[in-house]
């Protein structure tokens, strides 16, 4: 039993930092880098004219010297090019998320392993009935940490495709359209670069369709598990139209996860299923 | 014979009435202790475009008045203190418009300045002087073309006007013109520059080339009009 424990313990700390260190999806960097460079270019050469017009457009001899600072409308299409790497961070990050979390393992792997029991599980099986309130802020601080860890808000990363969308809705209409439009150019120029047709892709079918969803099943199993064991419990599952054991918290999730359709819990179907021996120690509970 | 001396003295007598009409000497001719009041207002608009969005456009200007106070006239220079409330400093200026010095200023503050050609300057002619400027460490070849456009000998004014050429280079991503024109109103019987109006025009393109695909990014267009008025004299 420990063995099986601390074998799933290490399985889970090394699938994560896999995932971290193995996390190059990089799709937007080559474009920033283009379009900087050329905005570079376009400063640099607009500076040094500038120089020259100042320098030269007081031709007669007796005219003093006016310092002169004027506003310039190339400004406001930096300002519009600041929006659009602040966007395409943005885009990373959802990006990234999906990913890393977004094909469904880690929950699996959450859902298999129970890491958040872990701490008091050697007490329970001694016999030992700890308190529902100390079982409870135990897995809040348990998911609480894990999130921070691997780099998750539960309130933002539920929908990654509303964050997208979202994302998308910080720009304006043309400077949308604007980037579109750069992303073309730069796809026209390096029609060899991988990385521009992903994020083209992303961003044109990540509005379309749900993504990512086993990344909300990951918030999803962390949000269930802890009202479990508060006042609000009957109430929360009063909610769903499953029966679910009000002891076992795994059993909750897995009939949200059924009730979530086809779609969603193919992640889940294609994991091996969780070994009865293992989920013996939940009985406790 | 001495019918046709007295012919051709009426002849040269003649060409010597005209020739003073259709020519004119452009010098600077300060009074000393004389102070010249100008305003000087300079107006700037810029443009720039780009892919999709529309134009985007801003406009700011500024105008300043200014006294040259003329201290006197020593080893073939005027003596000028120019300035105002603010800063005055002194430049020491010959009367074809040359800055023989400006002890005050560097070479980055002193204008660059068109020169009036010496000697007498044939109306509807133009003078072409050939000079540089130096900016961002490199020398750039400048045209001046100025034309001596028409005097008018009643109201004892010449309009000249000047168009400017830069040797400006582009490259195979940016592309530029700078142009320069106006028109100078120079006072002859005070001989100073009565008024004068010049604009300035900036345009560059940048694209992006990889091998045989071009892409238009964006267009810069920088427009300044300049305008010297002389608003006083006080002798």
């Amino acid at each position: 039993m420990k063995k099986g424990l601390i074998i799933l313990f290490f399985s889970l700390i090394c699938s994560i930092s896999y995932s971290q260190e193995t996390a190059n999806f990089d799709i937007t960097t080559p474009f920033k880098i283009w379009l900087l460079n050329n905005e570079a270019k376009a400063m640099s050469e607009l500076g040094r004219d500038e120089t020259l017009i100042n320098k030269s457009s007081t031709p007669i001899s007796l005219l003093p010297r006016m310092d002169f600072d004027y506003k310039k409308a190339e400004e406001e299409l930096w300002g519009i090019h600041r929006n659009i790497y602040s966007f395409l961070n943005e885009i990373q990050k959802i990006y990234d998320l999906a990913k890393r979390f977004g094909n469904g393992k880690l929950a699996v792997t959450l859902k298999q392993a129970r890491p958040e029991i872990w701490g008091y599980s050697a007490i329970s099986i001694q016999g030992f009935r700890l308190p529902k309130t100390i079982i409870n802020s135990t897995r809040t601080a348990f998911f609480n940490s894990l999130f921070i860890t691997i780099g998750l808000d539960m309130k933002r990363d539920k929908d990654l495709s509303a964050r997208l969308k979202s994302a998308i809705r910080s720009l304006k209409d043309e400077e949308y359209r604007l980037t579109k439009e750069y992303i073309s150019a730069f796809k026209a120029l390096y029609p060899s670069e991988r990385t521009i047709v992903q994020l083209e892709q992303f961003l044109d079918q990540g509005t379309k369709k749900q993504f990512a969803t086993g990344l909300s099943e990951i918030i999803n199993s962390a949000k269930l598990m802890v009202p479990e064991f508060t006042t609000t419990n009957k109430t929360v599952i009063s909610t769903s139209d499953n029966e679910v054991d009000e002891d076992d918290p795994l059993s909750e999730l897995e009939s949200l996860s059924d009730s979530k359709g086809e779609e969603e819990s193919k992640p889940v179907e294609q994991m091996e299923a969780p070994d009865p021996e293992s989920s013996n120690i939940y009985d406790i509970f | 014979m001495k019918g046709n001396r007295l012919v051709l003295l009426l002849f040269l007598s003649l060409i010597c009435i005209i020739y003073p009409a259709n020519a004119e000497r452009i010098r600077y001719n300060f009074t000393k202790g004389a102070q010249y009041s100008y305003t000087y207002t300079r107006q700037y608009l810029s443009g720039v475009t780009a892919p999709i969005i529309a134009p985007r456009k801003s406009s700011d200007s500024k105008t300043i008045d200014f006294i040259i106070k003329t201290v006197g006239f020593q080893e073939n220079a005027f003596i000028l203190d120019i300035g105002n409330a603010n800063a005055t400093f002194r430049r020491y200026i010959s009367p074809n418009g040359v800055i023989k010095g400006a002890p005050a200023e560097d070479r980055d503050t002193i204008p660059f300045f068109l020169v009036f050609p010496d000697g007498d300057w044939k109306i509807g002619t133009t003078i072409k002087q050939n000079t540089e400027i130096t900016a961002y460490g490199k020398k750039i070849p400048v045209v001046w073309n100025l034309t001596l456009n028409k005097v008018d000998s009643i109201k004892n004014l010449a309009v000249i006007t000047f168009v400017t050429q830069f040797g400006v280079n582009d490259d195979r991503f940016f592309s530029r013109q700078i142009n320069y024109s106006g028109k100078i109103i120079f006072n002859l019987s005070e001989g100073v520059i009565h008024q004068a109006d010049w604009t300035s025009v900036y345009k560059a393109k940048q694209l992006c080339k990889e091998n045989a695909i071009s892409r238009n990014l964006w267009s810069f267009e920088k427009q300044t009009n300049h305008s010297l008025k002389m608003t006083g004299v006080e002798k």
